[in-house]
């Protein structure tokens, strides 16, 4: 059983970085049915709407704040009009600023070494992106069929390059906080 | 030399808890011109009004002040007691020491001080009041109501029975409204037309009762007990008088269109009947579908029609009538579900609205009250029901709950299962709001014995696939996402105010909300009038409702317009503007901004000079006191009795002269 004890700081948090109010939400479920990936979620996203209400911090924990993929059809059908895609986005900053360990732990991953990439160089080096990834995420193999598709469609450039950009780039990925 | 009294009230805590009162009253008989003062517990009370009378006699006061809450409150109260008292009423003003200083201060010391000044100032201000008599009018005797569903029935009715006169004014064809297109009303299943329809007649066969059907309000002027109305009566085509209602014309047209009364699921002719049992039972021609006025031939309705009622070259003709009172009962309309992209309406047949599925299975609708969905003419075998359509939605709709949608989708899954046993019934629902007399068990009977299965979440889409719709929904109490195959989708749809109702506000000088209802004057206390005295409202075009509470507020408001017809006389307050017409200049600023069309032009002739000049004058029936002429005019000619300027100054001199410590 769980043993409720109202807390909305995390409400607080999530108006805080995206403006959006949780406590808006009347539990319709139009955003879980609206979404396409919603079979894969651990929890659904109005349960991660009502948690976010009652500030059950486990949701930091759920597969769904990864899983999600600001697709925003939520968003455009909310009723209350509240950017569920947003809340999204705030509750996964949330997750890594307060070091929680993710569910999904390869997704913070792709997303972290895809910006560490890009603030290199300004632009995405497909090859040497994929192989940190598949090394550090240890699936070294299970997308290879396609990665040699790719690159016989010369989707894949072999070698690195820069933008002409990179600087402003950087500077925009510190900005944000992301290095 | 006045001799005024202060009264200065308690409200049990509510002012002395932050006011000394006991000092204000002390400090208060210091004040020049008072002769008395005194603090009591309640002074709205019957001894706090014997209170006062008593020290009138006593102490010989000729005016009053009454420290209290807002005049809103208590005015009438404290002017009928000092009127008892034996001194014209409008010798006594109030001073708000609780909305505007108790309620909003924390302050004790400063809350005391305050409360003294705005007596100060009050005292100062009632020492100039005038004493007025309040204005008489005559009473036309006779109703007007607008609008001929339930409501205005019920109201036409309760009237005509009081004895009085009554026009009740239709826009469509028939009396009869929404009610007439149900087929069973909830939660007892009544036969909607089977109680309808006798009232319809009722209203046809009263002496006292004109119906003015295919008709509208042009305009409307004048005041209570003395409204001038200019109603439109549109051209029908077909004569009134000489029709029989054979019938025979609607046989022989040639020509088709979407019924509206069908909610466009079945048609009907160009010369039409909207209902069998329509009242008055005359065709009307609609001229856009009609061969003969859009085309110039045919004319088949004329050579057919044995009494020769069909006639083409009618006009719209206007009727100037006066009434005491007018109902507004003009009803609701239907949300349109096609700014829901997700839910399809109007993209697949099958996807219909509550209002399309009344007429669907109603016996005289265009199934014949077969079960059929549109694409293909076959009984649906899984029905799903979608609720708050436009309802509780910020987005697309209306914030507001509309009432009545979980009751009558309780009802169309209860009349499915009659027509159809082995039809699967889904309803998504977000809360089931059955508040009514019967309405909860109702629900329960549905789902319990009828089995309809209520799905707690909302639809995200509906897609065809493999000649079935798909619905995909939330079930928020399994915590998934559903899909159900469906054969026909129902959309419970938001009732929304009507397109045109904001013009007729304005005809009428009535407010309306934020989303176009019709406003009530109080929410609570005052549900059927208007703040146009005189003017009353009923049914659905103040907020949806159901039938039961349209006919009860339409009996409401038909006792209030009864109350106002049984008087030779009424009276209003004497609050109102007044010109000075040596000084007014004929600018006529003030006839721009009176919204309530009271400015008339007056020539004056003047005496030395034998010129002519045109002067402004106070219509003080339709005047409303509402001060805007007074504080628009260039040369200071106009003022509101009981708040003149004099008395205004005063007033705020008061303010300024007391000594602060």
């Amino acid at each position: 059983m769980l043993d409720l004890v109202a807390d909305d700081t995390l409400a607080n948090q999530i108006k805080e970085i995206c403006g959006e109010d949780v406590r808006k939400c009347y539990q319709c479920g139009k955003c879980t049915a609206s979404c396409p990936l919603s079979f894969a979620m651990d929890i659904k996203p109005n349960q991660v709407m009502r948690m976010a209400q009652l500030g059950l911090r486990d949701v930091l924990s759920s597969s769904t704040i990864w899983i999600c993929a600001s697709c925003a059809s939520c968003t455009a059908r909310c009723p209350l009009d509240i950017r569920i895609s947003y809340v999204m986005d705030a509750l996964r900053e949330i997750a890594l600023k307060e070091d929680v360990s993710p569910k999904e732990p390869n997704i913070p991953l792709f997303h972290k070494i895809f910006c560490r990439w890009v603030g290199w160089l300004g632009k995405l080096y497909e090859l040497g992106f994929i192989m940190e990834y598949k090394l550090r995420s240890r699936q070294l193999f299970n997308d290879i069929a396609m990665g040699i598709k790719m690159f016989l469609r010369g989707k894949l450039n072999p070698f690195p390059s820069t933008s002409p950009n990179s600087e402003v780039v950087r500077q925009l990925m510190e900005k944000t906080g992301q290095k | 030399m006045t001799r005024i009294g202060v009264f200065v009230c308690w409200c049990g805590a509510n002012i002395a808890r932050t006011v000394d009162v006991e000092l204000v009253a002390q400090k208060a008989s210091t004040l020049p011109g008072v002769v008395y003062s005194t603090s009591y517990l309640y002074m709205c009370s019957d001894p706090g009004q014997a209170l006062i009378k008593d020290a009138i006699r006593d102490y010989n006061l000729d005016r009053v002040v009454v420290a209290s809450c807002s005049p809103a409150m208590h005015e009438p109260t404290f002017r009928k007691a000092v009127e008892e008292g034996g001194l014209n009423p409008y010798f006594m003003e109030m001073a708000n020491i609780r909305e505007q200083n108790s309620w909003v201060h924390d302050d004790r010391v400063a809350a005391t001080e305050k409360a003294f000044e705005l007596i100060a100032a009050t005292v100062e201000r009632v020492k100039r009041a005038q004493p007025l008599e309040p204005l008489g009018f005559s009473v036309e005797k006779k109703a007007l109501v607008i609008g001929g569903g339930i409501a205005g029935i019920q109201a036409a009715l309760d009237i005509a029975e009081a004895g009085f006169k009554v026009y009740l004014v239709e826009k469509t064809p028939s009396i009869g409204g929404r009610m007439a297109q149900f087929d069973k009303t909830f939660p007892t299943l009544d036969c909607a037309m089977c109680i309808l329809s006798p009232k319809m007649v009722d209203c046809y066969r009263h002496p006292n009762i004109t119906i003015l059907s295919y008709s509208e309000i042009e305009e409307v002027k004048g005041f209570v007990g003395n409204f001038e109305v200019t109603i439109r009566k549109k051209a029908r085509s077909v004569d009134e008088k000489l029709c029989t209602g054979c019938g025979l014309c609607i046989e022989k047209c040639p020509s088709k269109a979407k019924s509206e009364f069908d909610e466009g699921v079945g048609e009907r002719k160009a010369i039409y009947i909207p209902f069998p049992q329509a009242v008055p039972l005359v065709p009307v021609i609609d001229r856009e579908a009609c061969l003969w006025f859009s085309k110039g031939r045919c004319g088949l309705c004329q050579r057919v029609c044995p009494t020769k009622a069909i006639d083409y070259s009618q006009q719209d003709t206007f009727i100037k009538e006066r009434f005491g009172t007018i109902i507004v009962a003009t009803g609701a309309d239907v949300f349109d579900p096609v700014v829901y992209e997700e839910y399809g309406y109007g993209r697949y047949p099958d996807v219909i609205t509550s209002a399309q599925l009344e007429r669907i299975i109603d016996p005289s609708g265009p199934t014949k009250g077969e079960i059929l969905r549109p694409s293909d003419g076959k009984h649906p075998q899984s029905v799903v029901f979608i609720q708050c359509v436009g309802s509780r939605d910020e987005q697309k709709g209306y914030p507001y709950c509309s009432r009545v949608c979980c009751m009558y989708t309780a009802k169309h899954a209860f009349l499915l299962r009659e027509h159809l046993p082995n039809v699967k019934l889904y309803i998504f629902y977000i809360d089931i709001r059955a508040f009514g007399k019967g309405y909860e068990e109702f629900v329960r009977r549905v789902q319990d014995e009828l089995g309809a299965n209520y799905i707690r979440g909302r639809v995200g889409r509906i897609y065809p696939e493999k000649g079935k719709l798909i619905v995909q929904g939330a079930d928020t109490l399994l915590g998934q996402q559903v899909r159900i195959e469906a054969d026909l989708v129902v959309l419970a749809t938001a009732l929304v105010p009507q397109k045109d109702v904001e013009e007729l506000a304005r005809k009428l000088s009535i407010s309306t909300d934020q989303y176009g209802w019709l406003m009530e004057a109080h929410p609570k206390l005052r549900p059927a009038e208007t703040m146009t005295k005189g003017i009353f409202i009923a049914g659905t075009c103040q907020f949806p409702k159901d039938i039961s509470d349209s006919v009860a507020q339409a009996s409401a408001a038909a006792s209030k317009a009864i109350a106002i017809l049984q008087q030779e006389w009424l009276y209003s307050e004497p609050v109102v503007a007044r010109v000075n017409k040596n000084k007014c200049v004929g600018c006529f600023a003030c006839k721009e901004v009176c919204p309530y069309s009271a400015i008339e032009e007056e020539a004056l002739v003047e005496q030395t000079s034998g010129l002519e000049k045109r002067v402004a004058k106070v219509n003080e029936g339709l005047c409303q006191g509402c001060g805007n002429c007074a504080s628009a005019c260039r040369s200071q000619a106009i003022d509101l009795l009981g708040f003149t300027s004099e008395e205004l100054i005063a007033q705020l001199e008061g303010l300024a002269k007391v000594e602060r410590e």
